[in-house]
């Protein structure tokens, strides 16, 4: 650093002493892995949709199956702080097999390169009971 | 929990699944069986990978017990189910803790997230399902 350069700091360092300087503001707090969290819940709720269009066209017996099967991706909206689905606009899968399959595979995604761990460990166990839902189901 | 503990954690569960899958298979027959005898070599097969990560770590692997007490006494098909259920419950909460302990796009943690999700879909063969599977209580 030049002898100019050094002077500048240290003008610079006094000039933040100053009694009467405003404190700098906080940078807002950042929610680690917030672009993934967004995209796993937008999953729940595209799957939570697509259980209910089912759900309306099934019979009894396999609209209870189908309910109970829906309320787990609920505890994954819940899990992933999310707000209960009820958007017109959200998205319905036709194939709820394949839908449920595509959703492993980018919830694994998301586990792998999350930088929490906790976050990671929530898409992989998430992504495990999608995998339970598809093998079970096959719907 | 440290990345090391936490393989040194998932070694320990898979010596205890192995040992409990022998008596698992040994109560059932047919399908169950065959099933019992997969998940045993698939147990195995983490078994040694975790030893070989460890290793590479420069670490030394926990050895695995001569015997483990079962949690209650298998004495046919349902007992065996649940044992199973048991097991894999175990090994899904240890691909927790190494999923969360391990690097980001890391081998450990990719091979974790791919344990988690058999032990889940084993776990449910047996009868036992979670909303999340692994998650700690």
């Amino acid at each position: 650093m030049s002898r100019r350069s050094l002077l500048i700091a240290a003008a610079v360092t006094v000039a933040g002493c100053g009694k009467h300087h405003r404190p700098r503001p906080k940078p807002p707090a950042t929610v680690p892995d917030a672009t993934a969290l967004a995209a796993a819940r937008d999953l729940e709720r595209m799957l939570i949709a697509s259980y209910d269009a089912k759900i309306a066209t099934a019979g009894p017996k396999r609209s209870a199956q189908l309910e109970v099967a829906k309320a787990i991706h609920g505890t994954h909206l819940a899990a992933l702080h999310g707000a209960p689905a009820g958007s017109a606009d959200t998205a319905v899968a036709t194939n709820l097999h394949k839908a449920l399959r595509q959703s492993v595979r980018t919830l694994r995604q998301l586990a792998t390169a999350a930088s929490s761990g906790m976050n990671a460990a929530l898409f992989a166990s998430i992504a495990a009971s999608h995998e339970v839902s598809a093998e079970a189901n096959g719907t | 929990m440290t990345e090391l503990e936490a393989l040194q954690a998932a070694l320990a569960a898979e010596y205890q699944a192995v040992y409990g899958y022998g008596v698992v298979g040994a109560a059932l027959t047919g399908h169950d069986r065959e099933f019992a005898t997969a998940a045993l070599t698939a147990h195995q097969e983490q078994r040694d990978r975790l030893v070989a990560m460890i290793t590479a770590l420069g670490a030394t692997p926990v050895a695995a017990a001569p015997a483990y007490r079962l949690p209650f006494p298998v004495t046919g098909r349902a007992s065996a189910g649940e044992l199973g259920g048991h097991l894999e419950r175990g090994i899904a909460g240890a691909a927790w803790d190494l999923v969360a302990a391990a690097q980001p796009d890391s081998t450990q943690r990719s091979a974790a997230i791919a344990w988690l999700g058999a032990a889940a879909v084993r776990g449910a063969h047996w009868g036992m399902t979670q909303a999340l599977p692994g998650q700690p209580a």
